[in-house]
């Protein structure tokens, strides 16, 4: 925190890690906001999307007294992407945010509005059955893939893995002293190259080491099994010490 | 799409050159932000659709502005431009149809500005979103067309043509020698996956859009509601004494010079959004002297795009009030169904009517005409 700071970002529940995060926490976050007259800013988009009970809190419910913006959209738990249609819901002191609110509104009439066909489908989308609430059960498709790709992850040797509580993501961490990678970005090509596996690395986050990546549960059961098996079989690879450091020669 | 502009005359148009956005208004910004830096110019006619203002100031770029003349027809001066161009000037913008003017600009214009940005090696930015609303037969040259040499980038969509606005759906077509803009083309291509994609719905209807049967021909041709209204709208409004407006050679807009001394932010107070809005107010001599975007009173652009359905009153009446309460259901009518090609001529009398009221209405002394006005203003330097 510096004196220059404007807002605070949070993404929970998160890509690409699928942490949820617990309210203490939450509470924490936005008192800190409150004590340095921060923008909260609120990426929920995954709200809908948890796993065994966890609990997503709108962090806009915890405070009527810290200017906060909370986004969503049509493109997770609705599952409709292409439609590029998502909102921001602005709560808080917003007199105290009069000359931004004023400026959002000229970027976005800048733009002329979001697409009308996708403003059509946000009613659809919000109101009545909610077939989100299917899949993340047990027996539901994201519930059982996010299982399946945790399972088979996790019997790979020096894969270090989390079960997600929320979204589609899973964030292995390969241990350093098993795999020690010079470039997750040249190893996550190279693994595009020899399995045809995408997976992302770390780094493309922003995140600060070179031993992570991300894996997307969105794939059939079958297919994230073949897939995490050519991980398997391309990390086996990694391990051997004879088996060259990196990838930077490759292709 | 790039069948669209091979069946134009551009005959190497390819796939890989277009680019899908969320209307011409996202292309704008994200093809200014990819190219901007702080300090860099970009040279945008004056008067100008505003966004490509806005967007260039809001990329930390510096607007230029260069005087598209009304005595010249509303077309740009190549010489201007020409003296206009510094060592940080990056980009050429022209706005072909032009909003708010009305004016088509002809080849050898075009081939003037294109040269401009060969010698001076500057992308060429070519706003053609209006490039099938021509009137009379005028000849709209796409400046694509008029160079394989010179880096272009031609921004239309599906808002005017094709009357979808509400789809978001635009395009640009890069052409010209890619290769010199490869790290540009780069940029812009991970700002274009930072929003993700065009919205996939209205993706759909462009194929349908741009193949087939044109409806926009009949629209355009005499008899046909847009040229109707252009037509009528240009007669009415230069009946008003002291009013000047030039004839609109394309797109959906006429451009007046208003009375010297009225002040058309006054009159029009009551609604912003009414069937009639003044966007931008330009002063001709502070226009043409500094090049800068006055707000001075002087033009205000006329949409001959509405209409509305209100029986017509025989008589004017100087009552500012009842101007307001009309432009108010004017407003309300504009929400309904849109009237056809013969009621176009009532709805514009009914505009000019109210005009006309509103501005007896303002309690302005009698009003010289622009042109009487205008000599005691300082002169172009
Ligand atoms: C010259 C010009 N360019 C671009 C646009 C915006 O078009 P779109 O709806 O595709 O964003 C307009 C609309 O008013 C316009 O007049």
């Amino acid at each position: 925190m510096t004196d220059r700071t404007k807002a605070l970002v949070v993404i929970n529940l998160n890509n690409p890690t699928g942490a949820v995060y617990p309210k203490e926490i939450l509470e924490a976050l936005v008192d800190i906001a409150r004590r340095h007259n921060l923008i909260l800013m609120a990426d929920e988009i995954y709200e809908k999307i948890t796993y065994d009970g966890a609990e997503a809190i709108n962090m806009c419910t915890l405070a009527d007294d810290v200017f906060t913006i909370t986004y969503s959209g049509l493109s997770k738990t609705w599952r409709a992407a292409g439609f590029r249609s998502g909102w921001c819901y602005i709560s808080g002191p917003q007199y105290r945010a009069k000359s931004y609110l004023e400026g959002l509104q000229l970027m976005s009439n800048l733009r002329m509005c979001p697409n009308v066909p996708g403003q059509h489908a946000i009613q659809t989308a919000l109101g009545g059955y909610q077939s989100i609430d299917d899949l993340i059960a047990p027996g539901g498709l994201l519930h059982e893939q996010r299982q399946v790709a945790y399972d088979r992850l996790r019997e790979i040797e020096g894969v270090q893995v989390e079960q997600m509580d929320g979204a589609m993501y899973l964030f292995p961490r390969l241990d350093p002293e098993i795999y020690p990678i010079e470039s997750d970005e040249a190893f996550v090509i190279e693994l595009l190259r020899q399995q045809k596996i995408l997976v992302s690395h770390g780094r493309a986050f922003n995140w600060i080491d070179d031993q992570h990546f991300r894996l997307v549960t969105l794939p059939a059961v079958a297919e994230l099994e073949s897939a995490i098996e050519g991980i398997s079989d391309f990390l086996a690879g990694y391990r051997t010490p004879s088996a060259p450091h990196g990838c930077s020669e490759a292709g | 799409m790039a069948q669209y502009y091979q069946a134009r005359g551009i005959e190497n148009a390819d796939p890989d050159d277009i680019y899908l956005g969320n209307g011409v208004s996202e292309l704008i910004t994200m093809v200014l932000q990819a190219l901007l830096g702080p300090g860099d110019e970009v040279l945008i006619p004056a008067p100008d659709y505003p966004l490509w203002t806005g967007a260039t100031k809001l990329c930390g770029g510096t607007p230029v502005h260069y005087i598209c003349d009304e005595e010249n027809r509303w077309w740009p001066d190549p010489e201007e431009i020409e003296a206009k161009v510094t060592e940080n000037t990056k980009a050429l913008v022209l706005i072909n149809p032009n909003n708010p003017t009305g004016a088509v600009y002809p080849r050898h214009i075009l081939e003037k500005l294109v040269d401009i940005a060969r010698r001076h090696h500057l992308m060429l930015l070519a706003d053609e979103i209006y490039e099938n609303i021509t009137f009379d037969d005028v000849e709209m040259v796409n400046a694509a067309s008029l160079s394989d040499d010179v880096v272009t980038i031609t921004f239309s969509g599906l808002s005017k043509t094709w009357r979808v606005a509400g789809f978001r759906s635009g395009w640009i077509y890069v052409s010209g020698p890619k290769q010199r803009a490869a790290s540009y083309l780069e940029g812009l291509e991970l700002l274009m996956n930072m929003r993700m994609c065009a919205n996939v719905p209205a993706q759909h209807a462009l194929q349908a859009a741009l193949g087939g049967y044109q409806s926009i021909g009949e629209l355009i041709a005499p008899g046909g509601r847009l040229y109707e209204q252009r037509t009528t709208a240009h007669r009415l409004l230069n009946e008003i004494p002291g009013v000047d407006a030039h004839r609109a050679d394309g797109a959906l807009y006429l451009f007046l010079a208003w009375m010297q001394r009225c002040t058309p932010s006054k009159m029009m107070r009551p609604s912003s959004s009414s069937c009639c809005v003044p966007r931008r107010f330009w002063s001709r001599t502070g226009a043409r002297s500094t090049g800068r975007t006055p707000s001075t009173s002087g033009w205000w652009r006329c949409p001959v795009s509405r209409t509305w359905r209100r029986p017509l009153r025989g008589s004017l009446t100087s009552s500012a009030t009842i101007a307001r309460e009309r432009s108010r259901a004017s407003e309300a009518a504009c929400a309904q169904a849109p009237g056809r090609g013969q009621a176009a001529s009532a709805v514009l009398l009914q505009l000019l009517t109210d005009l006309l009221e509103a501005l007896l209405g303002a309690g302005e002394p009698p009003l010289a005409p622009v042109r009487q006005g205008f000599a005691a203003l300082p002169q172009r330097q």
